[in-house]
């Protein structure tokens, strides 16, 4: 026969016109319930506020493209679960791109009498065809062994609500369902081929190499030709059907992230989180109170989530016992707006029982609070979710209607009356200079190479003072042009505008943003990460354009040069927690570990090291809050995180808050009596002292 | 239901005052101002009475252009009108001309009750309002901790606060003036938003000379002089290990005679 000379198969093996008239009609109606759904999605979005830049340009298609296809973002927190899913997606795109091609052959092209899905062709395309297949399947088995077999289990719980007043079984259904028919579509397109070869028994399908072993195997356990040419019907109907039902079904769950976690990557905001949005003029208050302040771009948000978890593990509030959830932020809007906005999946989470303390914003005002702004869920999820932004939106509104905890609102106040978090009258800024044996050139007076924004705690807090002057030695003695703005100095505004106390941040820019005007000078250097994210991000929104940096990487660029000498260096073993606002936010965990290395230290990395860390608890006005968890303390569990670690002398930091909270978490935890917890500034000291002669 | 409530504009606690060279006030310059604190309890009061029974807040302040600031929290907490006495001589302590001034004001805006703060955080008085109704002729109650109006029988039930955490209930005709205690329901946050926003709030201005209020009115009371206070104890950080900063620390009791 021609076929056994030209390899290639019949699309409708024995079928009837009747059948191949039902086929198609099945496939416009499926094709049918799926546009609608994805209509009824874009509708959604499109009622969205307007997103006043979403920074969609062809690099980022290029970027994204990257992101997408390598899976970085995938693989780089949980390695196996990525691999897996470079499995399921190139097994999955393969299969569609395959089945596309047969459709442009017999649909489009056959239309004309041309084919060329046959020969050598349709043999390497069997071939490929099998061996993703065989991805597809093998990857899903390792989701849903991953899912169901490892322990621990997949938490599916919710921060902020007791158990049994909720029920997420949909959420369990919805990711069930969408591994099952995944598996089954597979799984039935490899019998399907091995009935027919079995049938057939064509030598060239010998290519379609798991359809043909699998036929083997069919026989061998007793399957007649005869039987296998009668059951091929059925499979191929079986598999028809549930290809169709997935294509229908794809809308309406959790398999719409094929489409919307693209496009969500495309929009993604490069500074997302470590440039907040500004007030936008068209919401009704100053954040977001309802579901109609939210952007189309917030909207795509919360559809993108896959509910992986990635968040809800990273988060240190979550993991202290917190109420938040970064994820169960996400999916709770997600409801909400599926609820009144329509356009989402057929699965929801029930509630039981009413929560009695939501009140009338969107998020339950104790969820919102615990958030530390740590970027760890941001920088945890594969999918360019951006909760920070999200939750500070509706700490905005919180902030406007005045929901806040008394120690917070105290602090507010006392930064709205003096500038600064503690409340210390302006002339008292720069008293930490005092006893030094130098002056501080005031760099409105005279001209300076490096402005020092030092900030509240490094100036006001009496356990860091020592540790501010150490810096002003150090650079004093290496002979490194600088000064400070003395009392016109303020808060920079990055923490109060995590709060979500815009009004009082501008202020505070604006404030400080004068006193920088008088002030000439090259570069700005911080003690502060924060200070440093909100002046390198932020400010130059407010048109305070500076080159900014981390005192770490100057001093770490004035060892490498020879001008801070290191003659009694450390031979110490420590490990070294990278601040949130130094790692994730402002990208510099190079020049700490440079500088570490420099003056003899052993680093011994924490499992959860630089874009990895884990939060201290302190960021994003946390450290103004009382209320306390019902788990360890974030900074406890860190500091036993370094205790799991050999022979470690130093607990290095390199922010002015986490020494004050470290320094607690090693005075409370048991066994960690023996860790010092070091500020690297204090090392350098220690590592260059009786070396450097003092200039004056 | 018409409300008045006072709130004066007072120096912040941040920064320490400087005395000034003739020892009988304190210098202007580098000084914080804020809204005083108990009149901001007064002001969530007299918000909640108007959520209550609805009617108007008026906030009014007595001082000089500075003042107005005060005002400005006030609108951002909600009130309906606000009123500024403009006195440029005094400094707002001048309790005689502030009643004089004040029962001028409400008399012209008529009124159910006036909430005033139990003491100004400068001077700590605690004059005005007790004043003030005793010239309007109306009761007033001090040290308020509840108010509950009957609107229909004109009379409120106040509670007030006694020595040893003794409460007083009061039955009392309206209209009256109540000075109210810190801590009656708590202040809510004003965003700087929300009074930046109230800086474009109509602001009435009254001047003392179209009140016919001499500027300064005879005052058998004058200040002698101010001064700072003293150091009275002291204060050491023992640094280094635990245990050797107990010894140090027994070894001080020890040696001052307090074990």
């Amino acid at each position: 026969m021609e076929y056994s000379i030209v390899p290639a198969r019949e699309i409708f093996r024995h079928f009837s016109v009747l059948s191949i008239g039902i086929f198609y009609l099945t496939a416009l109606i499926s094709v049918g319930i799926f546009a609608y759904g994805v209509w009824l999605r874009v509708a959604k979005y499109r009622g969205g506020r307007a997103v006043a830049q979403h920074g969609l340009t062809w690099a980022r298609v290029r970027e994204t493209a990257l992101v997408v296809l390598s899976h970085s973002k995938l693989r780089k927190r949980n390695a196996l679960a990525g691999w897996a899913h470079v499995l399921i997606f190139f097994g999955f795109l393969t299969l569609l791109a395959g089945t596309i091609t047969i459709w442009i052959d017999h649909d489009v092209l056959g239309l004309f009498g041309i084919h060329f899905w046959k020969g050598v062709f349709y043999l390497w395309f069997s071939a490929t065809l099998d061996l993703m297949g065989l991805a597809l399947l093998v990857g899903l088995a390792i989701m849903a062994a991953r899912r169901w077999s490892t322990q621990p289990q997949f938490d599916y719980s919710r921060a902020d609500r007791k158990a049994g007043t909720y029920s997420r079984l949909g959420y369990v259904r919805d990711d069930t369902i969408f591994l099952a028919i995944l598996f089954l579509i597979g799984a039935t397109g490899f019998v399907t081929e091995a009935l027919r070869i079995l049938a057939d028994r064509p030598d060239f399908e010998v290519w379609s190499f798991v359809g043909w072993q699998l036929a083997n195997g069919l026989s061998a356990v007793g399957l007649s030709r005869a039987d296998a040419n009668q059951l091929h019907f059925y499979c191929w109907w079986l598999h028809a059907i549930l290809v169709f039902t997935f294509i229908a079904y794809i809308p309406y769950s959790k398999a719409i992230h094929i489409l919307v976690d693209s496009a969500n990557l495309l929009v993604r905001d490069p500074v997302a989180g470590k440039r907040l949005p500004a007030i936008s003029e068209d919401v009704a208050g100053l954040g977001y109170q309802r579901l109609e302040d939210l952007t189309w771009k917030d909207r795509l948000n919360l559809d993108a989530c896959t509910k992986c978890g990635r968040c809800h593990v990273a988060c240190p509030a979550r993991a202290g016992g917190w109420q938040l959830s970064p994820r169960d932020v996400i999916l709770d809007l997600r409801e909400q707006a599926e609820a009144k906005l329509g356009g989402g999946s057929l699965l929801h989470e029930t509630s039981l029982a009413h929560d009695g303390s939501a009140g009338g914003g969107l998020i339950k005002p104790e969820v919102l609070w615990a958030c530390t702004t740590c970027m760890a869920c941001m920088e945890a999820c594969p999918v360019g979710i951006e909760h920070v932004p999200l939750i500070v939106q509706m700490r905005r509104n919180l902030v406007e209607q005045g929901v806040m905890e008394p120690n917070l609102q105290k602090t507010l106040e006392k930064i709205g009356s003096s500038g600064n978090s503690f409340g210390e009258a302006a002339q008292n800024r720069a008293k930490w200079t005092q006893a030094l044996p130098f002056r501080i050139k005031d760099a409105r007076k005279e001209p300076v190479e490096y402005l020092w924004f030092v900030g509240d705690y490094a100036s006001f807090d009496p356990g860091l003072q020592e540790i501010t002057r150490s810096v002003a030695r150090i650079l004093h003695r290496t002979g490194v042009d600088f000064g400070i703005l003395y009392e016109a100095e303020q808060n920079s505004g990055n923490d109060v505008r995590r709060v979500g106390e815009e009004g009082l941040f501008q202020m505070l820019i604006e404030n400080n943003l004068a006193a920088l005007g008088q002030a000439r000078f090259k570069e700005i250097i911080t003690t502060d990460p924060h200070t440093y994210n909100t002046l390198k991000f932020e400010y130059p929104e407010f048109g305070g354009e500076y080159r900014v940096r981390h005192y770490t990487e100057l001093l770490a660029e004035l060892i490498e040069s020879g001008r801070i000498p290191i003659s009694h260096p450390l031979d110490a073993i420590a490990t070294y927690h990278d601040p949130c606002n130094l790692s994730r936010y402002t990208e510099v965990t190079d020049a700490p570990r440079a500088i570490m290395q420099a003056i003899g230290i052993k680093l011994i990395e924490m499992p959860r090291n630089r874009s990895n860390s884990f939060c201290c608890g302190a960021g994003g006005g946390r450290i103004w809050m009382a209320s306390p968890g019902s788990e360890e303390r974030p900074s406890h569990q860190r500091m036993r995180e370094a205790l799991e670690l050999p022979d470690v002398k130093y607990f290095v930091v390199a922010c002015p808050k986490d020494v004050v909270m470290f320094r607690e978490a090693a005075a409370a935890v048991q066994g960690a009596g023996h860790i010092q917890v070091k500020e690297m500034i204090e090392l350098v000291e220690m590592a260059i002292s009786e070396t450097v002669p003092a200039l004056s | 239901m018409k409300i008045i409530t006072f709130v004066k504009h007072v120096p912040s606690s941040g920064a320490t005052p400087r005395i000034a060279v003739t020892k009988r006030g304190i210098e202007e310059e580098g000084l914080a101002y804020e809204a005083n604190e108990t009149d901001l309890y007064a002001i969530e009061e007299a918000l909640y009475q108007r959520f209550v029974h609805q009617g108007t807040v008026t906030a009014v302040t007595i001082g000089p252009r500075r003042a107005q600031a005060a005002l400005h929290v006030a609108y951002a907490k909600g009130v309906d009108h606000g009123i500024h006495v403009l006195t440029e001589g005094s400094h707002g302590t001048d309790t005689a001309l502030n009643v004089a001034a004040a029962a001028e004001v409400v008399k012209k805006q008529g009124f159910d009750l006036i909430f005033t703060g139990i003491q100004a955080d400068d001077d700590l008085q605690g004059l005005f309002g007790i004043a003030l109704a005793e010239h309007l002729g109306i009761p007033v109650i001090s040290a308020v901790t509840q108010v509950n109006v009957s609107a229909d029988k004109k009379t409120a039930v106040v509670t007030r606060e006694l020595g040893g955490g003794y409460k007083e209930e009061f039955e009392v005709d309206l209209p009256c003036l109540c000075t109210v205690q810190f801590g009656i329901r708590p202040v809510r946050y004003s965003s700087i938003m929300a009074i930046v926003k109230a800086r474009s709030r109509k602001i009435e201005s009254m001047s003392l000379e179209a009140m016919k209020i001499a500027s300064r009115q005879a005052s058998r009371m004058s200040i002698a002089e101010l001064s700072y206070p003293e150091n009275s104890g002291q204060c050491q950080m023992l640094d280094g290990a635990p245990a050797e900063a107990v010894r140090t620390l027994v070894a001080n009791l020890v040696e001052k005679g307090v074990i």
